[in-house]
């Protein structure tokens, strides 16, 4: 019991592999946030007038939460300091140019920053097949496979180019899903967003690719505010992944970022997400303070939208991936394997609103923690008076590595139709010794027996991932299980 | 301005509570207690909806009506026939030694007005000491207010051979709010059952706001019920805390049929090894009615057992309220938690509001939660209509099996028929 222990406390106390910062020259503004910010904001972004009058709109309702204290949002399990909305830069633009027409005019560095994090551009293009939107900090620098995405008639642009050459689609659905007034962090995200991705399908395209684009927060002291929009029309499906890793700060950064999807009448969307940024050091100095809004909506009949996370970075994460079920027969799901170690804390979860009939929702949710960490499942299921026949299915399991982590579960189960059949289920338990000492006898050693174990443990969300990603989440969670550099 | 009415209520009961105290004062040995508590309740207020805890309850509507603090009256306490037990009757929150049946207890217990023994070490020691009125603000006002209540105190190593039956018979003509206060001191080895109960014989609007407190003994043995009756003009607020020491045994069943808001607050708090707490709960509602059982397990040590088993049926336009939460202390090692929650939704325009939670911060646990809403398994109605049995009486068979999982967990075998006619009653 002692080595494994031991190993435990390796584990906890491993350090972030992906840990250094490039140096590119950018355009960063004066820290700060006021109206003439986010006129600066809008003028860089050149945004259209309509724009600008949203980002004030916002701009306002926030400024009224601000000021008051008992606006902001304090009611999930997290602990940190009150953060000081004017210490933050809200825009940073890496080089000097806005934007690139082609990969060759990337930023040598950059690419190597991509190639350092296993996700060589060139090579994906070629192996993959996967269409690269990369975002680092706020401007998009490189864009592939469009061409060949536009002959489909599918859009897949950052969010400043939407605005320019889509702007009806952009104006149309923007905030339809997360309107400025949703929360705290939505609204701040409306005001000073500075880019992000857009999508859009039209009916009966099924996207042959998957879509994905690469975060990272490059710049110190740098919020960074994207916005993703996914509009799936009538009959279309797309797969949609986001990644991120974040070199070493610090200072704690600010990451609040909004993605909204429609799916409309027999859509499908299917998004994935592997998040690793920076959770701080063994003293929860520094890291990354994730407050994300991801919410999709099921407008039409038959959609399905389907959310899978891999979660292990950040210093407090705070995410609740929801799906409004508006649509009669419509789908959402939810798979999630959250783990945290150190310092970490995650309050995460999903909601599902169940508004038309015969709707369903699954949502599978596994908590890993380690070290000091805490980790806590926070899942809405409301089913509304009109939702008849609904139906919903709910396991959330924590495993704690350690004894001085904690696991929580915090669901609410909202029912006002009778007809509804809603189900939920939780469990908490250390790896079983049983399993460990089966492992050991058979001669597997102690931390490939723990991989071994935690890795059977989150099979189900796993196997949910597309394939690329899921090699990718395998490799990185045996990393952040191991410790040391993989 | 909502805020501005708040603050109305909160006046007004302390307002009460100055008068109380200027015409015939608390006890004097309690009067300390009872400042402090009402200090902190002006402090802290009625909960509101922001307060998680009372996020699906709304308490403004009840708590703004002009309530008389209950005075001395006169009424006759029913009981339970079917049940052979030591009586204890208070009218009106008042020790009734006329009605209560004291003098069959047998040697080792005994069952005071709380008025008489104020100064004595136990209720010295224990009262207050349990129901946190810090954290509570309905506890705080019980304790402001407490003048008299039930002391239970069972000697060590004393099996008591029948239940204890505590009545509570309110009489009003007006709408009144009663606080009955009861503190239960088991001793080492010893073993009891109670029972608690209102009985109200008139249809005038009634606030109960009760606070118990259990202390169990180490290796002692307690079995509460709460049998729960109510009008659609009372109301009622149950703050149970209990204490359990080391290998004791604490098993409660709450059951609650009908009542027009009804909030239970349950704290457990197994503060040594090798304790074993059982909570089983059941309410029916139907009508207006809100029933919220609130409910916390604070594993503070290790080598613990809890499992939790609550139930409900919903009909009409009512809500049921599930709020259980299962804490698990660094420390408390090797403890085994589970917590159920079943409902089932008869009606469109009845609601649930289910919110079991778990919160864990040691490691070698075993701990588990489920919750299910629904309605009447289909199947199981087809079955038994292809058998020649009528929809209604299918249905009604049903559940009253679903409600007997519950009934058939209650340690007092002769209440079991009693509790399958308040089913029946509310079902028909």
């Amino acid at each position: 019991m002692n080595t494994d222990t031991q190993y435990l406390h390796e584990v906890a106390e491993s350090d972030y592999e992906h840990g250094w910062s490039t140096a590119i020259a950018s355009d960063t503004i004066p820290k700060g946030l006021s109206e003439d910010v986010i006129r600066l904001i809008s003028s860089k972004k050149q945004d259209p007038d309509w724009m600008l009058e949203n980002r004030l709109r916002a701009f306002r309702h926030w400024e009224k939460l601000a000021s008051d204290q008992d606006k902001y949002p304090r009611w999930a399990h997290l602990k940190y300091p009150e953060i000081d909305f004017q210490e933050i830069s809200y825009y940073s633009a890496p080089g000097s140019k806005p934007r690139y027409e082609s990969l060759d005019e990337v930023d040598p560095e950059l690419l190597q920053t991509f190639e350092a994090l296993g996700i060589p551009l060139e090579e994906q293009k070629v192996l993959a097949g996967v269409a690269v939107d990369a975002v680092v900090d706020s401007v998009s620098v490189a864009t592939t496979f469009k061409e060949e995405l536009a002959k489909l008639g599918i859009i897949f642009c950052s969010f400043t180019e939407a605005i320019e050459n889509h702007g009806d689609l952009v104006r149309k659905y923007m905030g339809s899903v997360v309107p400025y007034t949703d929360n705290f962090y939505a609204a701040l995200n409306a005001a000073v967003f500075s880019d992000g991705s857009f999508c859009y399908i039209p009916p009966g395209v099924r996207c042959p690719m998957e879509l994905s684009t690469y975060f990272r927060i490059n710049q110190a002291g740098t919020g960074q505010f994207e916005r993703t929009l996914i509009v799936a029309d009538e009959g279309s499906y797309v797969s949609y992944l986001e990644g991120c890793t974040a070199p070493r700060r610090d200072e704690n950064q600010l990451h609040a970022a909004v993605v909204e999807i429609i799916a409309h009448k027999d859509a499908e969307v299917k998004y994935s997400t592997i998040q690793n940024w920076y959770p701080g050091d063994n003293e929860g100095k520094g890291g990354v303070f994730n407050f994300v809004t991801k919410r999709g909506i099921c407008e039409g009949s038959g959609s399905k939208i389907s959310w899978t996370q891999l979660e292990t970075g950040s210093a407090i994460t705070w995410k609740y991936p929801s799906v409004i079920l508006k649509g009669d027969y419509s789908t959402g799901e939810f798979y999630s394997v959250a783990f945290t170690k150190g310092q970490q804390q995650a309050d995460t979860g999903t909601k599902m609103l169940h508004l038309g009939r015969n709707t369903s929702s699954t949502i599978i949710s596994k908590g890993i923690s380690a070290g000091r960490s805490n980790n806590s499942y926070r899942g809405l299921v409301r089913i509304n008076k009109g939702a008849e026949n609904a139906r919903n299915f709910a396991q959330c399991d924590s495993m704690l590595l350690g004894d001085r982590c904690g696991a929580h579960t915090f669901p609410y189960l909202e029912i006002h139709n009778p007809t509804a059949q809603v189900e939920h289920e939780a469990t908490t338990s250390k790896v079983g010794e049983d399993q460990m000492f089966y492992c050991q006898q058979r001669g597997i050693s102690e931390q490939d027996a723990i991989k071994l174990l935690v890795s059977g443990f989150c099979q189900e969300i796993l196997t949910k991932l597309p394939m690329e990603f899921a090699v990718e989440a395998r490799k990185l969670l045996a990393i952040e299980l191991e410790g040391s550099v993989g | 301005m909502p805020k501005l009415m708040d603050k109305r209520a909160e006046d007004r009961f302390l307002a009460a509570y100055e008068r109380a105290q200027s015409l015939n004062g608390t006890t004097d040995a309690l009067s300390d207690l009872s400042r402090k508590a009402i200090d902190r309740f002006v402090q802290t207020g009625f909960p509101g909806r922001k307060n998680e805890s009372w996020k699906y309850t709304n308490v403004t509507p009840v708590i703004s009506r002009p309530y008389q603090v209950a005075g001395t009256g006169k009424a006759t306490a029913k009981g339970i026939e079917a049940l052979d037990a030591y009586v204890v009757v208070l009218v009106n929150g008042c020790f009734s030694p006329e009605q209560s049946s004291l003098d069959e207890l047998p040697l080792g217990v005994s069952i005071e007005s709380l008025s008489a023994v104020a100064e004595h070490d136990i209720v010295q020691t224990h009262l207050g000491s349990y129901a946190d009125y810090a954290q509570e603000p309905f506890t705080a006002l019980n304790t402001a207010f407490v003048k008299d209540g039930a002391v239970v105190t069972v000697a060590p190593g004393v099996t008591l051979d029948k239940p204890v039956h505590i009545i509570h018979v309110v009489s009003n003509d007006q709408p009144t709010l009663l606080q009955p206060r009861t503190l239960i001191h088991v001793a080492d080895g010893a073993s009891v059952q109670i029972l608690h109960s209102t009985e109200c014989a008139d249809p005038v609007s009634l606030l109960i706001n009760a606070v118990t407190e259990i202390r169990v003994g180490s290796s002692a043995n307690v079995d509460y019920l709460d049998l729960q009756v109510g009008i659609p003009q009372m109301s009622r607020v149950t703050n149970l805390s209990v204490y359990q020491d080391a290998n004791s045994k604490f098993h409660s069943s709450v059951f609650t049929f009908g009542g027009e808001l009804v909030r239970n607050n349950l704290s457990i708090l197994p503060d040594a090894e090798n304790c074993e707490s059982l909570l089983n709960g059941l309410f029916v509602a139907r009508g207006r009615s809100h029933v919220d059982n609130n409910t916390l397990v604070d594993h503070a040590k290790p080598n613990c057992f809890s499992s939790e088993y609550y139930k409900g049926i919903l009909d009409d336009r009512a809500i049921g309220v599930f709020n259980g939460k299962v804490l698990v202390r660094e420390d408390a090692q090797l403890t085994n938690a589970y917590q159920t929650n079943r409902s089932i939704v008869l009606s469109d325009t009845a609601r649930m509001y289910s919110k079991p939670a778990l919160e864990i911060y040691a490691d070698d646990v075993k701990c588990s939660h489920g919750a299910t809403t629904g309605q009447l398994d289909k199947d199981g109605l087809f079955y038994l209509r292809s058998r020649g049995i009528r929809e209604k009486e299918a249905r009604r068979l049903m559940l009253t099996s679903f409600a007997g999982e519950i009934i058939e967990k209650a340690p007092i075998a002769a209440l079991h028929g009693v509790l399958y006619d308040h089913v029946e009653r509310m079902l028909r």
